[in-house]
């Protein structure tokens, strides 16, 4: 699973995904790849979230193309043991989370035809708690 | 370069209100401006969807406003990210004979043998900034990659260009790569040895407890 290498500090605050965010302003393009799954909502995803549905698109396409995960997940998600008493500290991290936007590109693929692309991509998305939408890349110049 | 027609209309309220109420019917507002010309325009939005909705950066548009004619290309295009819609249009007004920046697409030409062999094409850059006359201005660059190889890579010097274009990106980048395929590792995931383990963790702490 993804998780940062080292941290500046363990614990941190981590935000909200709030509904009706704007939309991203990054990592909104198909960049490396020929097509790409975008998010249509604002959340938290966790690191588990984007491995399995990484393995849910390697696992269908089997052999040939190429995957690249464009989200990171870089914030700690800190929680207290069961059956404790409050006080006593914040919990200890328990999982690592990706903030993704409407419109973030989460994951692209290359090297397939459009219908396998498009059915990993589904599975994939059904593996994530947004929303999700297949886009395909426009090289430039094409009409 | 071939030159294609655009009718644009002048708009006279310009706030956020007028421009929605613009795109609610079927218009989409732009701006004019360049070789000492500024207008807040509007264009028809099917028109537009017709014949430029692809329209790279180098393509040359005669935009009739009132009586007047423009010539133009479209430096910024402004698209809703989730519906793909087009919200803004930047227009830049060009001048015969005045030396202009613009982007200029790539067009990759042929299958490379790597495909053939199980490779994967990446093409790293779509466009190119040049400097040139506007009647310079090429439709695109072909670059043949039909003899590239797993592994092998085409960079920015390897384009053939005419004389009177000059290239501003940076040579040395890589346009287009031929990478190998990754085959699939894992019989069994990650995921799911760490549910069992966690299972059995879990298991453990609660038979203490108890």
């Amino acid at each position: 699973m993804l998780s940062p290498k080292r941290t500046k500090y363990r614990k941190t605050h981590r935000g909200r995904a709030i509904p009706n965010a704007k939309r991203a302003q990054r990592g909104n393009e198909v960049s490396f790849g020929d097509y790409g799954l975008i998010s249509m909502e604002n959340m938290q995803i966790s690191a588990r979230q984007i491995e399995a549905a990484r393995v849910a698109m390697t696992r269908h396409i089997k052999r040939g193309g190429k995957v690249w995960i464009r989200i990171f997940p870089n914030i700690p998600y800190t929680k207290k043991p069961a059956e404790t008493r409050m006080g006593k500290g914040k919990g200890s991290p328990e999982k690592w989370l990706a903030a993704v936007k409407p419109g973030t590109v989460m994951f692209e693929i290359a090297g397939v035809d459009v219908n396998l692309a498009e059915r990993a991509v589904e599975l994939a998305g059904s593996k994530l708690p947004v929303k999700t939408k297949f886009v395909v890349r426009h090289h430039a110049g094409w009409d | 370069m071939e030159s294609t027609q655009l009718v644009a209309k002048r708009r006279e309220t310009i706030n956020k209100g007028s421009t929605r109420a613009l795109r609610r019917s079927g218009r989409i507002p732009a701006i004019l401006y360049g070789d000492g010309v500024l207008r807040a325009v509007s264009i028809d939005a099917k028109e537009w969807a017709h014949s430029f909705q692809y329209a790279s950066g180098n393509k040359v548009i005669g935009l009739k406003l009132d009586n007047d004619e423009y010539k133009v290309l479209v430096k910024d295009t402004q698209r809703d990210i989730l519906s793909g819609g087009v919200m803004h249009i930047d227009f830049y007004a060009i001048r015969a004979g005045k030396k202009l920046s613009t982007v200029v697409p790539i067009h990759l030409e042929g299958t490379p043998k790597g495909i053939i062999e199980g490779g994967i094409l990446e093409q790293k850059i779509e466009e190119i900034e040049v400097v040139c006359l506007p009647e310079d201005i090429p439709d695109f660059f072909a670059i043949d990659v039909s003899q590239l190889e797993v592994g092998d890579s085409l960079h920015v010097s390897d384009i053939p260009t005419p004389r009177e274009v000059e290239i501003r990106t940076d040579v040395h980048l890589t346009v287009v790569v031929i990478t190998h395929a990754k085959a699939v590792e894992e019989p069994v995931s990650e995921i799911e040895e760490e549910v069992v383990e966690e299972i059995a963790i879990g298991d453990g702490s609660e038979e203490g407890a108890e």
